[in-house]
C-alpha cells in the first residue's frame, strides 16, 4: 500500500514538474522574444549599425585656433546631415598638436571602434601614418602640407608643401626678386614647405641667400630677423604653423627696419582678425578659393549663423570632410576598404573650396591663391 | 660693433623680460620653499584682463593696467590662500605643493582657453613703429620701458628686502622659519605678502609681455620655465640674484644664437643652467646652506 502510494505520489509529482516546465519554458521563450525585439529595436544596435568618426584636432594649446575651428565645422555638417535624417558620431580626442598625444588619442578612438580617423596638423598628424595604416583605418589628414609617401589607408584634404609654395611663385615677380630668405618653423610643416621653396627659387632663378629654423611657439625674433637682415634679401618667405608664428616676425621685421617684402606662406594673414592684429599693410600671404568668396558662401552664411561669428578658414575643411565621409558611406557603416573605394569611387568632390580633384595618390588638393595686403583687404596677385 | 650692441640690446630686452618674471617667482620661493610654477598663469592673466579691460570694454589704458596688476595679485593670494595654505595645514610636502601648482597651471590654461580661445591676440595700444637707433642698434619705446621697470623692480625689491619691516620678516622666513616664529612672525603672513607682491610683479610681467609679443593661452607656461632657470643661475631664493641670472640667461641666448641656429636657443639656456648647477650649485648670488660639502 505504501509502495502504491508513494508510487502515486511520484507520478503527481512528475505530472507537475511536467507542468512547471512548461511554463518555464513558455517564460522563457517569452523573455527570449522580448529579448529579440528590444534588442533591435535597441538605439545602441543601431548605433553599431552607423559611420563612427574620430577626429584628433589641436583642441588646446598654440595652435587650439585650428582644432576650434575644424570642429565647428564638423559639427555644423553633423547637423545638417541630421536634418535630412543621416546620422553619424564624432568623437573628438585632443592632440594638443603633440605626436604623442596624437598617438594616444588615437588609440582611444580606436577602442571606440571608429571607422575613420580625421587629423590635423602636420607635426601631431604624421605620428599617426603608419599605425593607421598598419591597422587598416582610414586617416583623412587636414591642415597637414608635409610631404608623405604614397600610402594605401591615407589621404590628404589640404594643400601639399609644392601647392603652397606654388601659390605665390606662379605669380611672382623674378626681375624684382633676385635674393630671398626663408624662416620657417622646426616641425614637419615647416620643414616641407622650405624644401617646396628652395626647389621653385632653383627653378625661377632666384638665390635663397639665407634659411633659419625656429622652434613652434618662438615669440622672440629679433635676433633671428637681425641675421636674416645682414644678408640683405629682396623678400623674406616665413612659414609659421600658428598666427602668432606669423606677427611675431612680421612686427620685428618692421621694429629692426628690414626693408624686404614678407611673404608668408601659411595663410595665417587670409583671415581678417589675424591681419587686423598688427600692420600688416603691403605683407603677401596666400588665400583659399573660400577666404576670397569665390566659393563657399552658403557654407559661411550657415557658420556665421549658428557660431556668431567668421569661420577660420579651417572651419570648412572640418565640414566638407564630414560631408566627403558622409557622400561616400550615405551614413552606413562600411569596412575601411570600402569606405576608400567610395571615396576614390567620387573622382570629384564639390567642397567649400571649389571643385576639387581626388587623387589616386590620396591627394585631395584644393586650390590656393597669391594674395597681397592692400589697405587691410586681400587683392589676389596676378603673373 | 652696430651687430653687438644690437646682440646686447636684444639680450637686455629679453633678460628684462625674464626677470620681470624670476624676480616675483624668486619672492615667492625665498618664503614659501617651493616652486610656485602657478606664477606662469599669473602673468598670463594679467595679459588677458588688460585684454578685456582695455581691448573688449574700453576702458582707460592706465585704469585697465591698474586693475589687470591688482587682480593678478589677487589671484595669487586666493591661490595660496585656498590652495596651497589648504596643503600645508595637511601637512603636505613641497612636492605636493609643487604638483598641486603644475595643476594650477593647467586648469588657468585652461579657463584662458575657454573664456577668451585660442586665436592669437595682441593689444593695440602702442602701434608698431620702427625702432630708435642708439649707436647703429634699434630699440623700441616700449623696449625701453621694460628694460628700465625691469631695473627699477631689482632696485625697489633689494630695498624692500633690506630696509623695510615686511622685507626684513620675509628674509627671517626664509632663513628660519620656526626662528622667525618664536620672535612673533606670523610665517603664513608672510607667505600670503609674497604671494601678494610676487604675483603683482608677473601682473607687472603679463602687462609689458602683453604689449611686446602676443597674448596667447599657454604664454606663462614658456615664461616660467625661463623665469625657473633664471631663478636657479642667479641663486634660488635670492631675488636679486634671479634679476641678475635672468640678465645673463638674456645675453647668452641672444649671442649664442648670433652663432648658432634659433632652434638651439631653449639648448644655450639649459647648458647655462648645467653649468652652474655643475660648477656653482648656489647660483650668482645663492648662500651657501651649512652643510654643503664641495
Amino acid at each position: 500500500m505504501e509502495y502504491l502510494e508513494k508510487r502515486k505520489r511520484g507520478t503527481e509529482d512528475k505530472k507537475m514538474i511536467k507542468s512547471k516546465n512548461k511554463w518555464v519554458f513558455a517564460l522563457i521563450m517569452i523573455l527570449l522574444l522580448a529579448g529579440i525585439i528590444t534588442y533591435t529595436n535597441n538605439p545602441k544596435q543601431q548605433k553599431d549599425e552607423i559611420i563612427k568618426i574620430g577626429a584628433i584636432l589641436p583642441l588646446t594649446g598654440a595652435t587650439a585656433q585650428y582644432g576650434e575651428s575644424l570642429r565647428d565645422g564638423m559639427e555644423l555638417a553633423k547637423e545638417e546631415l541630421e536634418k535630412k535624417g543621416l546620422n553619424l558620431e564624432i568623437y573628438y580626442e585632443d592632440s594638443a598638436g603633440d605626436p604623442k598625444q596624437a598617438v594616444s588619442a588615437y588609440q582611444n578612438l580606436k577602442l571606440k571602434d571608429t571607422d575613420i580617423i580625421v587629423s590635423a596638423l602636420s607635426r601631431s598628424s604624421m605620428a599617426l601614418v603608419p599605425i593607421a595604416n598598419n591597422d587598416k583605418i582610414p586617416l583623412i589628414m587636414t591642415v597637414v602640407s608635409a610631404k608623405i609617401e604614397k600610402t594605401p589607408y591615407v589621404l590628404r584634404f589640404y594643400p601639399n608643401d609644392t601647392g603652397y609654395a606654388d601659390a605665390h611663385f606662379s605669380v611672382i615677380n623674378t626681375t624684382k626678386y633676385k635674393k630671398i630668405s626663408v624662416l620657417y618653423v622646426n616641425d614637419e610643416f615647416g620643414i616641407s614647405l622650405k624644401d617646396a621653396i628652395k626647389r621653385n627659387a632653383k627653378e625661377k632663378g632666384i638665390q635663397v641667400v639665407y634659411e633659419e629654423d625656429f622652434e613652434p611657439g618662438t615669440k622672440d625674433y629679433r635676433t633671428i630677423l637681425l641675421k636674416v637682415k645682414e644678408t640683405n634679401p629682396d623678400a623674406v618667405m616665413v612659414v609659421g604653423a600658428s598666427p602668432a608664428e606669423i606677427i611675431g616676425p612680421l612686427k620685428t621685421m618692421k621694429e629692426l627696419e628690414l626693408n624686404a617684402d614678407f611673404f608668408e606662406i601659411a595663410t595665417a594673414l587670409s583671415i581678417k582678425s589675424v591681419r587686423s592684429q598688427t600692420d600688416t599693410e603691403g605683407a603677401y600671404t596666400t588665400a583659399f578659393p573660400f577666404v576670397l568668396s569665390k566659393s563657399g558662401n552658403e557654407f559661411r552664411e550657415q557658420y556665421t549663423q549658428k557660431y556668431g561669428k567668421e569661420p577660420f578658414f579651417a572651419a570648412p575643411f572640418g565640414y566638407d570632410i564630414v560631408n566627403l565621409i558622409s557622400q561616400a558611406t550615405k551614413g552606413k557603416k562600411v569596412s575601411g576598404e570600402e569606405l576608400l573605394n567610395n571615396i576614390y569611387g567620387l573622382k570629384t568632390f564639390n567642397s567649400s573650396n571649389e571643385e576639387i580633384q581626388i587623387k589616386e595618390n590620396g591627394e585631395i588638393n584644393p586650390a590656393l591663391y597669391s594674395v597681397k595686403i592692400v589697405k587691410g583687404e586681400l587683392e589676389e596677385v596676378r603673373a | 660693433m652696430s651687430i653687438v650692441i644690437q646682440l646686447l640690446i636684444n639680450g637686455l630686452i629679453a633678460g628684462a623680460i625674464y626677470a620681470l618674471v624670476s624676480s616675483g617667482f624668486s619672492l615667492i620661493y625665498s618664503t614659501n620653499k617651493f616652486v610656485h610654477f602657478a606664477h606662469g598663469s599669473t602673468i598670463a592673466f594679467s595679459a588677458y584682463m588688460l585684454y578685456l579691460f582695455f581691448a573688449i570694454l574700453k576702458f582707460n589704458f592706465g585704469f585697465s593696467v591698474i586693475l589687470a596688476v591688482i587682480l593678478a595679485s589677487i589671484l595669487g593670494l586666493g591661490m595660496n590662500f585656498i590652495v596651497y595654505r589648504a596643503l600645508r595645514k595637511r601637512k603636505a610636502a613641497e612636492l605636493i605643493l609643487l604638483i598641486a601648482s603644475f595643476g594650477l597651471l593647467i586648469l588657468f590654461e585652461s579657463l584662458i582657453l575657454i573664456f577668451f580661445g585660442a586665436d592669437v591676440k595682441t593689444i593695440d595700444y602702442i602701434k608698431v613703429a620702427k625702432g630708435m637707433e642708439f649707436f647703429g642698434a634699434i630699440i623700441t619705446p616700449l623696449q625701453i620701458v621694460i628694460i628700465i621697470v625691469s631695473f627699477m623692480l631689482l632696485v625697489s625689491l633689494f630695498f624692500l628686502m633690506k630696509k623695510t619691516k615686511i622685507g626684513k620678516a620675509m628674509r627671517a622666513v626664509s632663513d628660519n622659519r620656526d626662528v622667525a616664529e618664536i620672535v612673533g612672525i606670523s610665517s603664513e603672513k608672510i607667505y600670503n605678502w609674497s604671494f601678494v607682491i610676487g604675483s603683482a610683479i608677473a601682473g607687472i610681467a603679463g602687462v609689458l609681455v602683453a604689449l611686446e609679443q602676443n597674448l596667447d593661452p599657454t604664454m606663462g607656461t614658456g615664461l616660467v620655465i625661463k623665469g625657473f632657470t633664471a631663478a636657479i643661475i642667479g641663486g634660488i631664493g635670492s631675488v636679486p640674484g634671479a634679476i641678475l641670472g635672468a640678465f645673463l640667461l638674456g645675453l647668452v641666448e641672444n649671442f649664442g644664437i648670433w652663432f648658432l641656429p634659433s632652434g638651439y636657443k631653449d639648448a644655450i639656456a639649459f647648458v647655462l643652467l648645467f653649468i652652474f648647477l655643475l660648477f656653482r650649485p648656489n647660483g650668482i648670488l645663492g648662500k651657501k646652506k651649512e652643510g654643503d660639502r664641495r
